[in-house]
């Protein structure tokens, strides 16, 4: 029984002591455990930073446009439609808005799902799919001008598909349509060219030519 | 000249040991058996010589029993027992007259065992406590083995407390005091969320079709960031 009793205080004092041990190492892991909600361990107060939630979606997307690449190379176009629906409607980091890794990422998958509809001659799930990630990339960005130029893209199928049909008015509205969306896409790449450029001045980077 | 050979008839080891006779003699045990046999043929209570004998000559059925077994047969409620029935609950009856609950009254004795167990005997219990005390007396215990447990318990508490105590000094003794100070600096650090533009060429669109290595690109360079904005939590610069 003493021995019992010997032994009970001795673990009991070693917990206690690495209780006390564990609550300093508490301070440490405050701000990791900060990063990993996203949230305003730094000065940047209600900011959202790079954290684990964001590099998982990122992740998911990268995994989902490769097993979309396995599709396409099998011809199996529906295969990789639903391999992209895995990054639009599964769960997204960062709360509302996301974060613009996030919206650009979404943006990208429309833009390409957008490509493989009206590949497989559903133009307007295509459309669809254009006006669903512009509704993410709002500034001018290389994404708000890729989604544009896919936008011209499948107005060019559409053509096609109203040539073969004879409709010779739905052509000449679908052409208008189509250089539309390609002058839109050339001025926002524009915008970001002169956003590139300026913010090279701003680093004392030599004029261009 | 061609012989014929010629045979003779040999006896077998077993019985030249015997002294020349076809078996070796009976041993005390088996003349035992052979009286018991012999008495339970005579009293005929011997069952495989009695179902030879039923075999071989069968008795008539008395008419009581006869009666008895088609009342069974018939599924009459109150069925007179047979013969033997009879004499099975005679033997009974006497088992339990003379307190003896061997053989077939076994059963009952048991049974009267579990509903009032009987007191144990002063003696019987006496020569319990003189057989146990006897034979904790035999078991020896060496000293070391008597001192195991205690060395066994004294080694374990003493290096459950150099093991917290050493936790104790690496988290809050040995802590540098510039990883103190960055510790404080270090949340400015963190790396923010932001437009993957700049990942890109500005003069190179986007190309349809590889949408896979755009985000190759991105997963690529935040999970750097992350493991940047890791660091700097943790105070490693």
């Amino acid at each position: 029984m003493k021995r019992l009793g010997f032994v009970a205080v001795l673990v009991a004092a070693s917990l206690a002591l690495g209780a006390c041990s564990k609550r300093d190492g508490d301070l440490e892991t405050e701000a990791p455990a900060a990063a990993s909600h996203g949230k305003t361990a730094c000065a940047c107060a209600g900011e959202v930073v790079v954290d684990p939630a964001l590099l998982a979606f990122l992740s998911k997307a990268r995994a989902a446009h490769h097993e979309a690449d396995l599709a396409e190379d099998a011809k199996d176009t529906k295969g990789a439609l639903a391999a992209l629906d895995q990054i639009i409607k599964g769960p997204l980091p960062g709360g509302a808005p996301v974060p613009a890794e996030v919206a650009e990422v979404i943006a990208d998958a429309r833009a390409r799902r957008a490509d493989l509809e009206s590949a497989n001659g559903d133009v307007a799930s295509a459309l669809r799919e254009i006006d669903a990630g512009l509704a993410y990339a709002v500034t001018p960005t290389h994404f708000r001008g890729h989604l544009f130029e896919v936008k011209g893209i499948v107005i060019e199928r559409q053509i096609a598909a109203l040539k073969e049909k004879g409709d010779s008015r739905g052509v000449e509205k679908a052409k208008a349509e189509a250089i539309t969306a390609f002058n839109e896409a050339i001025e926002i790449q524009n915008k970001v060219i002169e956003g590139a450029l300026r913010g090279a001045d701003d680093a004392g980077a030599p004029p261009p030519r | 000249m061609n012989q014929k050979p010629r045979l003779r008839l040999v006896p077998p080891p077993a019985a030249e040991k015997a002294g020349g006779r076809d078996e070796p003699p009976f041993t005390e045990e088996e003349l035992r058996d052979a009286g018991a046999l012999r008495d339970a043929l005579e009293r005929g209570d011997d069952p495989l010589a009695a179902s030879l004998h039923a075999a071989y000559r069968p008795a008539s059925l008395a008419e009581a029993d006869l009666d008895a077994i088609l009342a069974r047969a018939l599924d009459e409620g109150d069925a007179p027992p047979t013969r033997i029935e009879d004499e099975a609950a005679a033997r009974l009856r006497d088992a339990i007259d003379r307190g003896d609950f061997e053989g077939e009254a076994a059963l009952l004795g048991d049974l009267r065992a579990a509903h009032r167990p009987a007191a144990l005997s002063e003696d019987r219990h006496e020569e319990l406590i003189r057989r146990a005390l006897s034979s904790s007396r035999r078991v020896q215990v060496s000293p070391l083995r008597r001192a195991l447990p205690r060395v066994t318990a004294a080694i374990t508490g003493v290096v459950a407390l150099a093991a917290g105590f050493a936790l104790l000094l690496q988290t809050r003794g040995f802590t540098p005091p510039a990883a103190e100070s960055v510790r404080a600096a270090a949340p400015a650090a963190l790396i923010r969320s932001r437009s993957t533009d700049d990942l890109f060429d500005p003069a190179e669109k986007f190309e349809v079709g590889r949408s896979s290595a755009r985000i190759d690109r991105i997963a690529g360079a935040r999970s750097s960031d992350l493991r940047r904005n890791r660091f700097a939590a943790w105070g490693v610069q």
